[in-house]
């Protein structure tokens, strides 16, 4: 089964960079499908290889192997995400994240390894589990209004609540009021003496 | 289906109004005689104002004291009688009404900078209750995110994204994060409620810590579906899973106590009862409706947003006309609490500010009074703390007075003339008033119970519930004073206009105490007690040792705010079924599970330590990317500006790492979509060479992790 891809090689090929710098690209490569939970040296060292082979093909000028392979990393997965997930998938979201959130969630580099970016039909169950897993999915903002009143005014009735309270120092209110209530009990208890 | 006799809707105001008026009276009743006596009192020994002052003092606090008494004896005389007829959970006929519940429901639990993996163990179980009763397709789970923090907001992504491909609840169990966190906790429900309330007829209200069993919920709702006159019920949140000695003392007492004064409570309360801010179920329509809080005048800590949110929320929905009730004997809702004193002080500061914010509401016009009742409750329960210092001081004052002029107090006779009673007579029996009434809802409690033996042995059997009270009143006495002077503090604080933070609580094994922070916490107070005791005992060593359980309290603060917020000690007398609940030795289903899920790991460790390793995550992983990315919304049409802004943050972050940036920038990065997207492409695609050495590292680090996965 070939790696999916997307893109025609290039007609003029550059002059090629280091094998050194293709290697570390491939390293690149495989440590990002490894991010992707994908188990199985030989899995993984087959379509390390297969989008390096790709991408050696697509050379630029000026252009790193490291680049250009994860360039052709991103072209394969979102070829193969579209056609698993199907058009019009990604509802306006990045079409990669979308399908990346959905490998996670439905664990499918995991469970259907092998299917992985590779072209050909892949499991029904697959394509379902990866359409369901879509953690963007929300109910409909239907927006309700829950505005609070406008801050209240000095004196103005606004039939909200008027929380004015005329004074601004509360408690110096309560203090007082009490310090007032103790006085007046403490005459008329000492007048009554 | 057979109704019940009781339907809140037809309560008759008459009976509230009574029931309110002879609560009124019985504390008038009690608190007649003991400001009595300490008049008079002072009337033998001759006024001054001094003694005016004390006198005041004691009458507020013996008022309290009295009030909260009487609520358990009430609750108590209600339970003996086979509880009262008057709550809301006798509105439904629950052996005949089963029919299934068809209303959609919201269970939200707005969270800020909490342990994620705690917060998803909670949601799971609930979610896993719900579902093994049969009724979660009316549910939906919202947890409502205005953590800032990099680490934490990733932490709570990745741990929501298990939890749902764990559950295969793709699409039941949503998170959201808010970009701006206007007006904290109550904006952020406000912001649910603008969003998605309107797809909902309820919803349940849940703290981080809160774990409600399906039948709870359920209840709740079907309580809710048979009133529709009313907006709101809240359930009585059970402390549980307290691991240190003042966990566990806090569960205790609550457990213990707590059935007899909500009991009262409901008593005078009635339909107009408090919120108290989660476990609670609101209708959602007449909250959206009525129920935004409005931008009290003046700046803070008394004006512009309100903090402590609930009760005004409450009183707004009574002031619409909607009831609010307590549902004191709905099972099955649970919540944590701080493990240590100096923790339970920093969530009391920040309840005190909120709550002395309401004197501005106390006097607004509209409100229901029993709603100016709760707000007048809520100050006055922390202006208690000063009101009490000051009456310690001035009993200080005044006997010092005595030495400092040479005098010696000759009691003479008493202002009622039939009153034959000696000096000495007359404070024994103020004195024994008070503990009577300090001791009746223990008391109380204790004969509730025996009519309930399989309680008892889940309190670990009589002698330990005895035992267990006896100990409960040595700490408590040493605690309290020491929270008088925090909150004393805290008042004093607030009235310099010094606001209170909106820090995270600890709770669990996270929220043990450390030797150094209680030292330096509680310094202050041993000095305060040593000096004091040192006047005292000279003013007389009579008043030393009147006052000596108060400044045993501040003197031995270091050591008992250490060892009480200890998990070792307290795991010793859990083994011991020392401060047992029934909910520790027959734990429902829902905490069993909740244990199992949190067992295997280290509730304190913070998910991801390392400073910006939530970024770091973010940006190389491409499943925590995705993840991040599948919560963001792609803007429609940038501003130019901000795409030049972005791309040179993206930029400098590459090449000079996480440290170039300000942790604003960092975020602003976090919350941009496109940014996000690039920075995981360009990152992967980049020569090393062109990469900050932090980068660099976190692919190696990630590719080791991936090797090991």
């Amino acid at each position: 089964m070939e790696v999916m891809n997307t893109q025609p090689a290039s007609p003029k090929l550059p002059p090629a960079p280091s094998e050194a710098a293709w290697s570390a690209a491939a390293e690149r490569v495989e440590r990002y499908l490894r991010a992707h939970h994908l188990a199985g040296d030989r899995q993984l060292a087959r379509l390390t290889a297969d989008i390096i082979g790709i991408a050696r093909a697509r050379q630029r000028p000026g252009v790193e192997p490291v680049t250009l392979a994860m360039e052709t990393v991103e072209a394969c997965m979102g070829a193969w995400f579209a056609q698993v997930l199907g058009a019009g998938a990604a509802d306006g979201r990045p079409l990669l994240a979308r399908g990346r959130a959905a490998l996670a969630m439905g664990e499918v580099t995991a469970r259907w390894p092998e299917y992985f970016l590779r072209q050909g039909a892949v499991p029904v169950e697959l394509i379902r589990v990866m359409r369901e897993a879509d953690l963007g999915r929300r109910p409909a903002v239907r927006l309700g209004h829950m505005a609070p009143p406008p801050p209240a005014k000095p004196a103005v009735a606004t039939g909200w609540l008027r929380l004015q309270v005329s004074c601004r120092w509360p408690f110096v209110r309560v203090v007082t009021g009490l310090a007032v209530a103790i006085s007046l009990a403490g005459t008329f208890w000492a007048a009554g003496l | 289906m057979q109704l019940q006799d009781f339907d809140p809707e037809q309560l008759d105001p008459g009976v509230a109004f009574r029931r309110r008026g002879f609560v009124g009276v019985m504390v008038l009743l009690v608190l007649a005689p003991a400001v009595a006596l300490m008049a008079d009192l002072h009337l033998r020994t001759g006024y001054d104002g001094w003694k005016l002052a004390h006198l005041a003092i004691f009458t507020v606090l013996f008022g309290l004291l009295a009030f909260g008494a009487l609520q358990a004896l009430l609750g108590f005389m209600l339970s003996r009688q086979g509880g009262d007829a008057c709550r809301i959970s006798t509105s439904v006929d629950w052996a005949e009404d089963r029919a299934p519940v068809r209303a959609r429901t919201a269970v939200v639990m707005p969270i800020c900078h909490e342990d994620a993996a705690r917060v998803m163990a909670g949601v799971r179980v609930i979610y896993e209750s719900l579902e093994a009763d049969g009724r979660l397709p009316d549910f939906d789970f919202f947890v409502l995110s205005d953590s800032t923090d990099p680490n934490c907001w990733v932490a709570e992504e990745v741990a929501w994204a298990a939890l749902v491909r764990e559950l295969g609840a793709t699409g039941r169990i949503f998170y959201r994060k808010r970009r701006v966190n206007t007006n904290k906790k109550a904006g952020n429900l406000a912001d649910f409620c603008r969003r998605w309330g309107s797809h909902y007829r309820y919803m349940v209200v849940l703290d981080a810590d809160s774990i409600m069993t399906g039948g709870a919920i359920v209840s709740l709702a079907r309580l809710m579906e048979r009133n529709p006159g009313v907006g709101l019920i809240q359930a009585i949140p059970r402390l549980v899973n307290g691991e240190t000695v003042f966990a566990r003392l806090q569960q205790f007492a609550s457990r213990l106590y707590g059935p007899v004064f909500t009991a009262g409570i409901n008593y005078w309360q009635l339909g107009e009862a408090n919120y108290w801010g989660h476990n609670a179920i609101i209708r959602v329509a007449p909250f959206m409706r009525h129920c935004a809080l409005p931008e009290l005048p003046g700046a803070g800590p008394f004006g512009g947003r309100i903090m402590s949110h609930d009760y005004v929320e409450a009183a707004l929905m009574r002031r619409a006309g909607w009831q609010v009730w307590l549902a004191a004997d709905v099972e099955g809702s649970f919540e944590e609490c701080p493990a240590n004193l100096i923790d339970f002080a920093k969530r009391d500061r920040r309840w005190l500010q909120g709550n002395l914010q309401h004197a501005r509401l106390v006097v607004a016009p509209g409100f229901h009074p029993v709603s100016r009742l709760h707000f007048a409750l809520g100050i006055v329960s922390y202006l208690a703390s000063p009101l009490w210092l000051a009456f310690l001081v001035l009993s200080t004052a005044i006997v010092w007075r005595y030495k400092a002029t040479g005098l010696t107090p000759l009691p003479v006779d008493s202002f009622a003339e039939q009153l034959s009673w000696r000096f000495q007579t007359e404070a024994v029996l103020l004195l024994g008033l008070t503990l009577g009434l300090l001791f009746l809802p223990k008391i109380l409690a204790l004969l509730d119970l025996r009519s309930r033996p399989a309680e008892v042995a889940a309190f670990g059997g009589w002698s330990r519930l005895v035992g267990g009270i006896l100990l409960e009143t040595v700490l408590f006495t040493l605690l309290a004073p020491v929270l008088m002077l925090f909150h004393t503090k805290f008042i004093l604080l607030t009235l310099l206009r010094r606001s209170v933070g909106w820090k995270t609580q600890r709770r669990g094994r996270d929220g043990a105490s450390g030797w150094q922070e209680s030292v330096s916490t509680h310094a202050g107070h041993t000095a305060l007690g040593v000096i004091w005791l040192a006047l005292a005992w000279w003013i007389s060593p009579m008043l030393a040792a009147w006052m000596s359980p108060i400044l045993a309290g501040f003197i031995l603060s270091i050591p008992v705010s250490y060892f009480t917020g200890c998990i070792a000690p307290g795991l010793a007398l859990k083994r011991a079924h020392f401060f047992a609940t029934p909910e520790e030795s027959d734990p429902p289903e829902e905490l069993v599970r909740l244990e199992e899920h949190l067992s295997g790991r280290n509730r304190g460790a913070a998910p991801l330590p390392a400073e910006d390793a939530g970024l770091l995550e973010a940006v190389t992983d491409p499943y925590v990317n995705a993840i991040h990315l599948s919560q963001l919304r792609a803007k429609d049409d940038p501003l130019p500006a901000n795409e030049v802004r972005f791309a040179v943050l993206r930029e400098r972050l590459l090449r000079e790492g996480p440290a170039a940036l300000t942790s604003r920038d960092k975020l602003a990065l976090m919350l941009d979509a496109d940014s996000m997207s690039r920075l995981h492409r360009t990152l992967w695609a980049a020569p090393e060479a062109e990469l900050a050495v932090g980068w660099r590292r976190a692919l190696e680090r990630h590719a080791a992790d991936a090797m090991t996965r």
